[in-house]
């Protein structure tokens, strides 16, 4: 499973590099997530624009993901392309996740709010 | 990983068999696709097949053929063009479903301000139900055949 990270300070984004989240990768996904996140902090922006595919078992991989980040940490997702629109859309799982139209736009809304401390 | 054979069989656009196994679910799938795409049927009807093909092929994969004999397990595919849609078949000569039933159409419950007790599974089969208009299974001769039709235009299930 191709997934690369890059630390932006309070935030990191992490990018997937295959076009399909399913059933043959769904535990590879999981694995290669929790040792790209584990010695960062923050939220974690997920950019999917490379992936043109997810099912059910990429959708479980996914939640899996939110759940190994914690209570204090947010996943984002970024880039859904059409089919895993209609997935996460048919779940509710756009109700579960920020979803963003892509990387940037995810950074831009992040850079946009205003600072918790004062 | 051998990839998926296509043959002679009842489907006017796709008639293709492959292993029982995720690997070689998924490379039928990605043939599949490309097949369809060539054969003109556009991206909305291609993506809603995959969903659905992949959600009933794992099945299959897990429950029909839970003791992972890749050599025999096999599945067969046939696709047919339907009123501008698609009437799929799916073949296999695992175990049958328990009770020769489907299994249930209902979502499994999320609590969007919860998220650490979201549910990892469940989705499968309410997907496949709402992508899929008439679908039904049938035990014949020790096969399972699972037959659904996917309409030129959507019309999900929320």
């Amino acid at each position: 499973m191709n997934l690369s990270f890059k630390s932006h300070g309070t935030f990191g984004i992490l990018r997937v590099d295959d076009s399909r989240i399913d059933a043959s990768v769904a535990i590879a996904f999981k694995d290669r997530f929790r040792d790209l996140v584990s010695g960062s902090s923050g939220d974690v922006i997920l950019d999917l624009a490379k992936v043109d595919f997810l099912d059910s078992s990429g959708l479980g991989a996914l939640v899996a993901a939110r759940k190994l980040l914690g209570a204090g940490r947010v996943l984002e997702l970024a880039g859904l392309t059409p089919a895993v629109d209609k997935v996460m859309t048919l779940t509710r799982m756009t109700t579960v996740f920020p979803i963003h139209p892509d990387a940037q736009a995810a950074v831009a809304a992040r850079n946009a709010q205003p600072s918790a401390t004062p | 990983m051998t990839g998926p054979s296509w043959r002679e069989g009842h489907g006017d656009l796709i008639s293709v068999c492959f292993c029982a196994e995720v690997g070689a679910v998924r490379a039928a799938l990605i043939a599949v696709d490309a097949s369809l795409q060539e054969k003109g049927i556009d991206r909305d009807l291609r993506d809603r097949a995959q969903i659905a093909l992949a959600e009933a092929c794992n099945n299959i994969v897990e429950h029909a053929y839970p003791v992972g004999d890749t050599i025999k397990a096999m599945i067969g595919l046939d696709i047919a063009d339907d009123r501008g849609g698609l009437q799929i078949t799916l073949r296999d000569r695992g175990l049958p479903m328990p009770d020769g039933q489907l299994p249930g159409i209902a979502w499994p419950a999320i609590d969007p301000d919860d998220p650490l007790t979201l549910p990892e599974g469940g989705f499968g089969w309410p997907l496949l139900h709402g992508m899929a208009q008439a679908l039904c299974l049938s035990r014949q001769s020790g096969q399972n055949i699972l037959r659904f039709h996917l309409p030129r235009i959507a019309t999900h299930r929320q």
